[in-house]
This record gives structure tokens, C-alpha cells and sequence, in this order.
């Protein structure tokens, strides 16, 4: 578990620096070559999903390998094809300059390149080995949860919501909170693999063979069939450390309940369809396909809303609560969820899509809830796992100024960027209309808080490893 | 008994359908019919390889999982539309490709199933989704909607003269550029095509980054500026 926190929060903080330069770009405090903006902006998106999925990937394997031991060294095999991906991907922005974005959409990694050809091979290689790391990870945890709650009946808890009576009557012990997060992780991540895989050797292949025709609107579908799920899927993986942390600091059990499995099977079901609405402003795509991304996209939100967000306010509430590092973030990180949720619901209904959608608006929402949501689910994780392993806990001046950091500087970033948003403000643009160059100016300092919030974090974490390994 | 009828059954399907090209002779089948006609060997491998582990009720083992992770990865690279073409012309080698198909999506079913059972069902069902989707763009170009071409026709730059341009870069450029492109103060224009399409090139000329001097709208007018794009864009 713990390489794989350790890397992705490695990759993170780096990214977050890429981040913070690319940023004060916009905001005409540093000059550079656009050139070098995009291939930043493609090393900073690539880099920051893969960061915090591994994040999530090694907590979740964690917890449930106390449900049902797995093979370490299979985990060990993902962690490798997916560090050997991010060294690829590494080169082929560093080294060779690409910078197609990255979701990698075709033709653009092919028409019109700034870059070498072997660039777009690298990065396209690295992408097929971390998802590669992932379909192992993925079959992994599928594979742990099946045997572990009697296939797939029992996983999804049908006899616990068809048949409840007779289910607590059997005495069976059903599927943890944590489990149901495993369950779609696994299967989404496959269907997402399924997409990525497909895509991503085609891309491989056309790399090789120009003359193999691909269609555009079947290459963006499949891309963002793999992407979005991938990205969601981040927040889901951290969702089910939630579930275990949270509860020690309420001093209260999660208990699973029929609802909670119902919720669970919307969000399998609505998380693998919701990424249609990426596109929407593709006027070629079947109509079908728009109704079905629109009415996902607004589903997919009640789930986590009415059973986690809700479910761990009301754990919360009125409960012995112990308020530390770990329990802070880890309730922070549901309302960052939330905010950045209901950013993703106005851009997820058509008529706003078409106004927002090219704008900075989209950038703000999944900010919210990467930045302000994953992020804080795991930094929560880890110090949930700090303070045990330590028995100590941080000062009040240390949480105060990671809190400050944290969520005031966070705060000030995402404002630049729904503000920004809201006024049209182009995303993906190295040089921004007005006002995007002054909002970015404020926002920047934001960023830089946010570091220092962050830095705060990684000092407080490296001290409490050290008494972790004098109380060992 | 049954699960051994349709263990073997399964298998003898594709084993005859895999020899179709040989039998039947067909050649040039349509790239999206190939796909499909991929998917359905498959489903036959897949419904045999877990017929297969049905009828034997073998143990689990963590290693069979290398099976399930390569077999849906080297089948996604036997799907490349390049070899499609080749094996074509050699009906024994397609039969050979096919049969490849079949031993691949029976492989992944059965060490799916071999290393958690429900896994196996799973594996199955994302290569033979990947089968089918392959058809509707992995090497079938798209099709041309009016949308589509409306679309098209929007983000296209007129063509230009590029024997006017030529004569328009040797009074304009080359003395910057080098004669044809070759280098010189300025980078080299050769192989330029590769990293601009025309549209970008014209965009370029009009509006070009410092060192570069502007010469649109004075001295260059549009048709100049795409008549060099145009010359530019020959320019190996």
C-alpha cells in the first residue's frame, strides 16, 4: 500500500508544481514557449489522474486485502506497468515535447504535430502499459471480491435487498461499504479498460501504419469511455477509505444497508454511461447517445449524494467525533465531492454544456473534486494511518495552517476558475482573453497557498512516520 | 455430458468457421465485416473455454491470471485492420490468424474462470466487446454524414498554386529559409507538412511568432499567403 501512496503522492506534488506554473502563465507572471505550455498542460493532466489512482488503487487494495488476502506480488505487477507507463509518458513530454493533451484525442496527436513522431509513440505506449497495470489491478480486485462474498450475488448484496429476512435469518455477513467501492472499481475499470485498450492499441497500430483509417467520433467515444470512467473511478476508490477511516474517528460503525447496495448498483450502472455527455457539442454522435449521457450524468449524482455524503454527515453528526489531521480531511473531502459535484451537474445538462463546456467552468469542477475531494480522502487516509501506527496526533497551529492552506488557498484557485468560466473564458489556451489573465493572476496566489497547505501536510506526515517507526 | 457436447461443439464451430476463407475462398472482405466476423470466432472460443472449465471443475490458481490480462491484449493487436490485408491473400494463414482468435478468446474464458470463478465472464465479455466495437472504426473510415461534411467543409483551407508559391517563397522567404525550404538563419520548412496541416499554415504565415516578420496583409494578400502554404506543403 504504502509504494503505491507514496508514488502517487510523489507524481501528485509534482504535478501540483507543473500545475502551479502553468497557471502563472496565464496570469503573465512567467513567459515560455506556448509549446512547451501544452506539452505541460498534457504532462500535468496525465500525470495528476495516474497520481491519485494510485493512490486510491493501493488504499483500496489495502482494505481489501483484510477482507480477503491477494497476491502482493500481482500488485506489484500493476505498480510496475504502471510506474514503467508514467517514465514513457515522462519522456514523451519532457524529452519530446508532446503535447496533444491528455486525453490524447485523435487525429490530434498525429495531424499538425509540434512534436517527433516518436513522442506520440511514447506516450501512447505509456498509456498502453498503465492500463495495462490497471486491468491487472482491476481482474485483482474483482477476483478478491467474488470469492470473498460467494460471486457476484453475494457482492452486490441482492440477497441482502431481494431476500432480507431470510439473509439476516441465514446469519450470512454482508458485503462492508468498502466492498461495494471495490465491486465497481472493478467492474467499471474493466469496462473502462475495455474502451482504452481497444483505442489505445488502434492508436498504437495507426502510429505504426498511417494508412489504417480510424474514425474520429468512434476514436473520441472510446477515449473518453476509458478516460472519464477512469477519472471518476479515482473518486470511488478513495470513497471506500472513507468508509473505513471515518467510523473510527465517529466512534460509530457504517453499516451496509439495503440502500446502500441499491446506491451502489446506480453507480455502476450510471458511471459507465455518464461520459456521453463529453459529447455533446459532437453533432454527428446518435441522438440516443445524448439522452443517455444526460439522464446518467444527473443519476450517476444521487448515489454518492443520498448514501455516502449524506450517510457521512449524519455518521458524524452528534457523535463523539475526534477532530484530528486525518478525520479533517476526510470530512472535508465530501464536501469538496459535493461542490465539485454540482459544478459536473450544470455542465452536464445540454443547453449549459453548449456555453460552458469550452470554458474554464471544466476545469473548476473536476479541480473541485480531484484538488478538494480525492486529494483530501487520501491525505485523510494517510493520517488516519499516521495517528494509529504513532499513537500522536498534530498541534492545533499544524492543522490550522494545512486547513488554511488547504482550503483557503484551494478555495481561491477553484473561484478563479468558475469565475472565469462564467465569464467565457476559453480552457486549454496558454494565452487567456481578458479578464482570464488577471483572475488567473489571484488565482495563482491561491496555488501557491494550496502548495504551502500541502507542504505543511508532507512535513506533519514525515513526522509522524518517524515516531510511527520509534513506537514500532 | 452436455457441458462436454458444448465444449466440443463450440470448438468444432470454430474450428470450421476458422477455415472459411479457405473453404469459401473469399477475399477482400470489408475491414468492419472482418471484425465481426472475428467476434463471432470468438464467441465460440469464449463459450468453449468456459464449457471447458465447467466440465473439468478445476481449482483456482492466482497464475492463470497472466492468461486473462495477455490473451484480450494479443488479441487486440491481432485485430490491427494491417494484417488484414495480408492474410487475405493467404487463405491458409488466415485460417491460421483465425484459429489464433479462437485460442485466445478460449484461453482467456478458461484462466479467467481458472483463477476466480466470475472472472472468466468477465474477460469474456470485454473481448467480445472489443470484437464488436472494432467495427464501427478501427480501420473503417468514418462516414460522411452531412453534418459531418459540413463540418469539414468549415474547418478546410482553399487550396493553393504551388508553382505561384514557389516563385512568392524565393522572393519572400528563401532568403530567411534557405532556397526551397532548406534552412538557413530560419528553421528548415522540409517535411513541414508532418507537423502543420494547411489550415495551421496558412494561420501561421498570417500571423507568424517573433523572429518571423509579418507579411500579410502587406506585401503578401490571401492568395499569396496560400499559394505558399501550398508550395510549403510539397516541400520533402
Amino acid at each position: 500500500m504504502w509504494a503505491f501512496l507514496a508514488t502517487g503522492m510523489a507524481v501528485f506534488a509534482l504535478m501540483v508544481l507543473v500545475g502551479i506554473t502553468l497557471r502563472i502563465e496565464q496570469a503573465h507572471w512567467l513567459s515560455y514557449d506556448p509549446g512547451i505550455f501544452y506539452a505541460l498542460m498534457t504532462l500535468h493532466g496525465a500525470g495528476m489522474i495516474v497520481g491519485v489512482a494510485l493512490c486510491g488503487m493501493g488504499g483500496l487494495w489495502y482494505v481489501m486485502d483484510r477482507e480477503r488476502p491477494m497476491s502482493a506480488a500481482l500488485a506489484w505487477c500493476a505498480y510496475a506497468a504502471i510506474v514503467l507507463g508514467v517514465i514513457a509518458v515522462l519522456l514523451s513530454v519532457l524529452v519530446g515535447r508532446f503535447a496533444a493533451g491528455w486525453t490524447f484525442l485523435f487525429p490530434l496527436p498525429f495531424v499538425g504535430a509540434t512534436w517527433p513522431d516518436w513522442a506520440t509513440g511514447a506516450f501512447l505506449i505509456g498509456i498502453a502499459f498503465v492500463m495495462t497495470g490497471w486491468t491487472i489491478y482491476c481482474l485483482q480486485l474483482l477476483g478478491c471480491v467474488l470469492s470473498a462474498y460467494g460471486g457476484l450475488r453475494g457482492a452486490l448484496g441482492w440477497d441482502l435487498v431481494f431476500h432480507h429476512d431470510s439473509f439476516v435469518a441465514s446469519g450470512r455477513r454482508e458485503p462492508p461499504p468498502q466492498a461495494f467501492a471495490a465491486l465497481v472499481t472493478a467492474i467499471d475499470g474493466l469496462f473502462a479498460a475495455t474502451g482504452g485498450m481497444l483505442v489505445g492499441v488502434a492508436l498504437i497500430v495507426h502510429w505504426i501504419d498511417r494508412s489504417i483509417a480510424l474514425d474520429p467520433l468512434w476514436a473520441k467515444n472510446l477515449t473518453f469511455e476509458f478516460g472519464h470512467t477512469f477519472a471518476n473511478l479515482t473518486i470511488y476508490m478513495a470513497i471506500g477509505l472513507v468508509y473505513v477511516a471515518l467510523p473510527r474517528y465517529a466512534a460509530r460503525e457504517w453499516h451496509t444497508s439495503p440502500v446502500l447496495a441499491i446506491a451502489w448498483w446506480g453507480t455502476l450502472a450510471f458511471v459507465a454511461t455518464a461520459y456521453f455527455h463529453h459529447l455533446y457539442m459532437d453533432f454527428v454522435q446518435p441522438r440516443g447517445f445524448q439522452y443517455l449521457g444526460q439522464v446518467a450524468s444527473y443519476l450517476a449524482a444521487f448515489p454518492p449524494a443520498v448514501v455516502t455524503i449524506f450517510g457521512g454527515a449524519l455518521l458524524v453528526y452528534r457523535a463523539p467525533m475526534r477532530w484530528t489531521m486525518g478525520s479533517m480531511f476526510l470530512y472535508a473531502g465530501l464536501i469538496g465531492w459535493l461542490i465539485g459535484g454540482v459544478g459536473a451537474l450544470i455542465d452536464a445538462t445540454v443547453p449549459i454544456n453548449f456555453s460552458l463546456h469550452n470554458t474554464v467552468w471544466v476545469p473548476a469542477h473536476f479541480h473541485t473534486y480531484l484538488l478538494e475531494g480525492v486529494t483530501l480522502f487520501v491525505l485523510g487516509w494517510i493520517f488516519t494511518n499516521l495517528e494509529a501506527q504513532s499513537g500522536r496526533g498534530s498541534s492545533l497551529l499544524t492543522r490550522w495552517s494545512a486547513g488554511l492552506g488547504v482550503f483557503g488557498g484551494g478555495a481561491l484557485l477553484l473561484l478563479g476558475w468558475y469565475i472565469a468560466g462564467a465569464e467565457s473564458v476559453p480552457r486549454r489556451y496558454a494565452e487567456q482573453p481578458p479578464p482570464g489573465p488577471a483572475i488567473a493572476a489571484w488565482a495563482s496566489v491561491g496555488a501557491i497557498v494550496l502548495a504551502l497547505g500541502l507542504a505543511v501536510c508532507l512535513v506533519e506526515a514525515v513526522r509522524l512516520a518517524r515516531a510511527s517507526k520509534v513506537a514500532a | 455430458m452436455v457441458r462436454t457436447l458444448v465444449a466440443c461443439g463450440a470448438m468444432l464451430v470454430a474450428f470450421v468457421l476458422s477455415f472459411m476463407p479457405v473453404i469459401s475462398n473469399e477475399r477482400n472482405v470489408p475491414v468492419h465485416d472482418h471484425h465481426l466476423d472475428h467476434a463471432v470466432l470468438m464467441f465460440f472460443g469464449v463459450v468453449a473455454g468456459l464449457a471447458l472449465y465447467r466440465q473439468r471443475g478445476s481449482a483456482e490458481s492466482p497464475a492463470w491470471i497472466w492468461g486473462a490480462i495477455l490473451a484480450p491484449l494479443v488479441a487486440t493487436f491481432l485485430m490491427a485492420p494491417s494484417l488484414y490485408a495480408a492474410v487475405d491473400a493467404w487463405p491458409w494463414l488466415h485460417a491460421f490468424d483465425h484459429l489464433a482468435f479462437v485460442v485466445l478468446a478460449m484461453l482467456a474464458a478458461y484462466a479467467g474462470q481458472r483463477y476466480v470463478a466470475g472472472v472468466g465472464w468477465a474477460v469474456a465479455i470485454m473481448l467480445q466487446t472489443m470484437a464488436v466495437v472494432a467495427a464501427f472504426g478501427y480501420g473503417v473510415a468514418p462516414q460522411r454524414t452531412a453534418a459531418a461534411a459540413e463540418s469539414a467543409a468549415i474547418g478546410a483551407a482553399p487550396a493553393g498554386d504551388a508553382a505561384r508559391g514557389k516563385q512568392l517563397f524565393a522572393q519572400n522567404c528563401a532568403m530567411c529559409h534557405g532556397p526551397e525550404g532548406a534552412g538557413a538563419e530560419a528553421p528548415r520548412l522540409k517535411g513541414e507538412a508532418t507537423r502543420k496541416n494547411t489550415a495551421q499554415l496558412v494561420a501561421w504565415i498570417k500571423k507568424p511568432a517573433p523572429p518571423m516578420p509579418t507579411l500579410y496583409p502587406s506585401p503578401l494578400n490571401q492568395r499569396d499567403v496560400d499559394d505558399i502554404a501550398a508550395y510549403v506543403e510539397q516541400l520533402k
